[in-house]
């Protein structure tokens, strides 16, 4: 049997994000950039491939310095953004600082200020959160057909999904609360006969867009038709045990897990070339149990078959070579746990 | 005014200079600094509501006017406005803390515990008695109910127009004194509309007395508590704060008028009608009202001559918003000394009727009698005015105790369900419904009196324990504090006995007949053990805090005899 | 320091007129103002008391607003409160 993610696609038609989740190291990066180096070149649509990692690992991929440097065309319709997200947080604290210089016409931040600015920088959330809102951003613009993520390992993410309910109900009681403090205040103005500022209400629109923000992103990430969550293992004790502790995880906030990604597959042929080494032949018949664990486990999600190459997969060539593979696997799925 | 000097510089030694809570910690909200005359002038509406009216028509009907006019002036000057302007100062020197927490520091938590517990008693007792007087005002002065309707329907929409149409405050303002004024003159010109006539619901008993134990007196209580209710438990800005400022306006000039009309008496021609003393000794408890003028005089008034609650006011909100050290005697001390001439006028205008005095409704009589003697509107008008004014005050004040109680409770019974709102209030209410339907109100009003003078006495001692921890002079508040406590103990257990015996000899006391009528002499049996359990109850708590207050004190006073 | 400049009386009048009809209503209403401003600094700033409930990316965009709350909060949080203020309204 043939696996790919052409069948993906066709039992999908709809989906226009693709997420690459798990940890690093497995080849998420590789998947992402080949996978849109294949819908650029051969559904010829415009896509981007988005990447956080603070490595670089898609400017390596792609060869090119990319790393905070915007969207990138690198080939016909296929665009790459590679963002700083360090950077990016650095620009938005210091947005925040010169939103109060300006606001309150003071030259230095009050230290209570900055000491809370100081310790939300600190925070390993403010990383994610700054990635999600850039992956919010393109998405959101919508000036592609499809997207691909090269997402972080996900921590706080969770929670900010499995909270989204939550947050929005509180967005909803901090509103009334404001509306609440809003009307003292404009009962207390007209006792003494004084206008209340309208600062009030920028507050609230800040708050709702907030809100948008968190409920777009949980939107984007949990809808089952438009976006695809695909998880890359090698065939590894550690690597299926993570995948299996992911999809509970998931499961349990009603994200479903399209698909699964096998990469560094040793193919069975190797078997019978008599030019294989021995290490090379050792290989397969360790990794057969594995793989045959994994079929048992996942059977149904694996979605691609990726082979172990003897180099670093980098490069527009080595990149369709790959990105052919995960359209339509040349390892036959069966052969490899077959007797 | 020499004394208060004295005290001013000697005690206290105020500083203008020395930066007061307010100055110290801004935070525009509680702690900011104001001028004097606006604090004055929130003080003294804070601590002048029916007590300083109620107390001396009690205490004239019992003792004759002459003691009451006594105790009045001398508590007010020695003791009366010592409490209010030194609780005022121990909690400025304490940036701007309240007596709890005041207590907490140099007491422990007992003593901040059983002051809360006391509160809230003091909560229910003085919200029956108002219910009772309001009550009684409403239903033997015809007509007073429908400017009342008009006063808190105007409050509603003052509310509407202010807070949601964002009309002018003044404008509004002088919206709300035309409708107000309308809504008097009306039933004043037209007495067919003067509703419902007097014991509506109970013709048989006639139209002099309101009986406690009565369908109609069950009716009023219940449309009190409707609004109680409702100014409780709605958002401030809708109904309660709107309705406490209409309501004010005519207070305002009611109180304005009866004080310069008591000035002018002599010139008006009125003279006392009543008797400057009477049996000042009665030991006998089956004389259900009065008792010996030791302690029950300086229960009787309360507010007027010292009250407990003004050092709760005082220490709780003006102390926080005071600009300098010396503003705390014109503030505290002259709010007071302001409440002692609404006392005074109040005993002018039931000293100048004849006949057998004792309600709420005597004061409005009698101050519609010395305005309109002044002004020259008819009397049955200003009196109409009058007891407009007493039951608006009263909805103002009970409304505002029964908000203090949902907060209290919600604070103190957090985790159970007597921290909800409307169960906590709704049993309040309750409380308050039965106290006011089967009791004698002149008693409740004597229990009143007495937690709130022990309340008093017991921020004295408080503060006499703040001074010798401070190393100061204490013999200025320790001997009225001293004297407070033993006096309202005093009272406090002589009421007991009152209802003891009433309840041990199986009778109702002289308002109670009705009830015992009705309902059964058990129902007056359980109201008055009800009253004996709560008198013991506060005579024991004031017993301990006093004990509490007075070994602290000689803790601290041997301290410093040792480091000296 | 000079206490204070000669009061006029027609403006001490109006401060009296002021105390006696207003001041304790403003001075609830900013209170409670105050409350459900803090109700919302928790809500939003929480992790400055180490209880986050909003990404504290999405709190900093709030930040800016809270300014002049946040040292009479963090003051009010240090302070002791009873119930006796509550009293006072």
């Amino acid at each position: 049997m043939k696996v790919g993610l052409k069948y993906l696609f066709e039992r999908k038609p709809n989906v226009k994000v693709i997420i690459f989740a798990g940890k690093g190291g497995l080849g998420k990066t590789t998947c992402s950039a080949a996978l849109s180096y294949l819908i650029s070149n051969k559904l010829n649509k415009r896509v981007l491939c988005f990447s956080t990692d603070p490595q670089a690992s898609l400017s390596d991929v792609f060869e090119r310095d990319l790393f905070g440097k915007g969207e990138i065309p690198i080939a016909n319709n296929l665009y790459v953004l590679e963002i700083d997200a360090d950077k990016r947080i650095k620009e938005y604290v210091e947005g925040i600082r010169q939103k109060i210089r300006d606001m309150y016409k003071i030259e230095e931040i009050p230290q209570e200020v900055e000491d809370y600015i100081e310790s939300t920088i600190a925070e390993p959330a403010m990383y994610e959160s700054a990635v999600y809102d850039a992956m919010l951003e393109v998405v959101t613009q919508s000036k592609y057909d499809y997207y691909i993520f090269d997402m972080p390992p996900f921590g706080h993410g969770i929670r900010m999904i499995a909270m989204a309910d939550l947050l929005s109900k509180w967005v909803d009681k901090i509103t009334e609360a404001r509306r609440q403090a809003y009307e003292y205040e404009a009962a207390a103005a007209a006792m003494k006969r004084q206008k209340v500022t309208e600062r009030e209400d920028l507050m609230l629109n800040e708050l709702e867009d907030i809100r948008n923000k968190i409920m777009s992103f949980r939107n984007l990430v949990v809808d089952p038709n438009g976006t695809a969550f695909l998880m890359v293992l090698t065939p590894e004790k550690m690597s299926i045990l993570d995948t299996e502790r992911a999809i509970k995880m998931f499961e349990s906030l009603d994200l479903r897990v399209g698909g699964i990604v096998i990469n560094q597959v040793y193919p069975p042929w190797i078997l019978s070339d008599p030019k294989a080494s021995e290490y090379l032949k050792k290989k397969v018949i360790s990794q057969k149990p594995l793989l045959k664990e994994i079929v048992d486990k996942f059977k149904d999600l694996i979605v691609g078959l990726i082979p172990m190459y003897n180099r670093e997969p980098k490069g527009l060539e080595m990149l369709s070579k790959v990105s052919s593979e995960l359209w339509e696997s040349s390892i036959d799925l069966e052969s490899l746990i077959g007797k | 005014m020499i004394y208060s000097k004295y005290v001013d510089k000697k005690i206290w030694a105020t500083d203008p200079n020395r930066p007061t809570p307010a100055k110290l910690y801004t935070d525009g909200v509680e702690y900011f600094p104001v001028s004097r005359y606006v604090l004055y002038g929130y003080q003294f509406k804070s601590v002048a509501a029916l007590g300083p009216i109620v107390g001396p028509i009690v205490a004239t009907a019992f003792y004759g006017w002459l003691p009451a006019l006594i105790w009045l002036i001398v508590g007010n000057f020695f003791i009366g406005w010592v409490q209010d302007y030194s609780a005022m100062m121990m909690s400025v020197r304490n940036e701007g803390r309240s007596m709890g927490p005041i207590a907490y520091n140099l007491m422990g938590d007992r003593v901040r515990k059983i002051l809360l517990v006391y509160i809230m008693i003091y909560l229910i007792i003085i919200t029956a008695v108002f219910a009772w007087v309001i009550v009684d005002t409403l239903n033997r002065i015809v007509g007073t109910f429908i400017p009342v309707i008009f006063i808190l329907f105007m409050g509603a929409i003052f509310g509407h127009l202010v807070f949601r149409l964002k009309v002018d405050i003044l404008i509004a303002t002088i919206i709300a004194i035309i409708v107000v004024f309308a809504g008097i003159i009306l039933v004043a010109t037209f007495p067919q509309i003067q509703v419902p006539p007097v014991n509506f619901l109970d013709p048989k008993l006639g139209t002099t007395t309101t009986w406690p134990g009565s369908l109609t007196v069950l009716f009023w209580l219940f449309l009190l508590a409707i609004i109680y209710y409702i100014a409780a438990s709605t958002p401030m800005p809708r109904f309660l704060l709107p309705t406490i400022f209409v309501g004010f306006l005519p207070t305002i000039i009611a109180l304005i008028l009866v004080i310069i009309a008591a000035l002018f008496t002599p010139l008006t021609g009125l003279s006392m009608a009543q008797a400057a003393v009477k049996n000042l000794w009665i030991t006998d408890p089956s004389v259900f009202q009065s008792g010996p003028i030791w302690p029950i005089l300086f229960v009787t008034i309360a507010c007027g001559a010292i009250s407990g609650w003004h050092s709760l006011i005082s220490s709780g909100l003006s102390s926080k918003q005071l600009e300098y050290e010396t503003d705390a005697r014109p503030v505290g001390g002259g709010a007071m000394i302001t409440e002692g001439i609404v006392g005074l006028s109040s005993v002018a205008a039931v000293a100048i009727l004849a006949g057998s005095i004792g309600a709420a409704t005597n004061y409005a009589q009698g101050a519609g009698k010395l305005t309109s003697a002044l002004i020259g509107i008819s009397s049955t008008g200003m009196t109409l005015f009058y007891s407009v004014f007493i039951v608006v005050m009263g909805l103002i004040t009970s409304m505002l105790f029964v908000r203090v109680w949902r907060n209290v409770a919600a604070e103190l019974f957090e985790k159970s369900i007597f921290g909800n709102k409307h169960v906590a209030i709704i049993v309040m209410l309750i409380v308050m419904i039965f106290l006011a339907f089967t009791g004698s109100w002149t008693n409740l009003w004597i229990y009143f009196g007495g937690t709130n003078q022990l309340l008093a006495g017991l921020a004295l001692l408080l503060v006499a324990v703040y001074l010798a921890s401070q190393k100061r002079p204490t013999a200025y508040v320790f001997i009225p504090g001293i004297f407070m406590a033993i006096t309202t103990v005093a009272a406090l257990v002589w009421e007991t006995y009152v209802y003891a015996n009433f309840l041990f000899a199986n009778k109702p006391l002289g308002p109670q007949t009705n009830v015992a009528k009705v309902f059964g002499q058990t129902a007056v049996q359980i109201s008055n053990g009800f009253s004996a359990v709560l008198g013991a109850v506060l005579a024991v708590l004031g017993v301990i805090m006093t004990t509490y207050l007075i070994l602290g004190y000689f803790r601290y006073r041997r301290e410093k005899a040792k480091s000296a | 320091m000079k206490k204070e400049k000669k009061d006029n009386p027609l403006g001490a009048l109006k401060d009296t007129l002021m105390g006696f009809m207003v001041h304790s209503h403003v001075t609830s209403l900013l209170k409670m103002k105050t409350y459900t401003e803090y109700l919302f600094m928790i809500m939003t700033m929480g992790d400055m008391l180490g209880m986050p409930l909003l990404p504290p990316y999405y709190s900093l965009r709030l930040l800016p607003y809270m300014v002049p709350n946040i040292k009479s909060w963090k003051l009010r949080m240090l302070r002791d409160r009873d119930v006796t203020d509550i009293v006072v309204g």
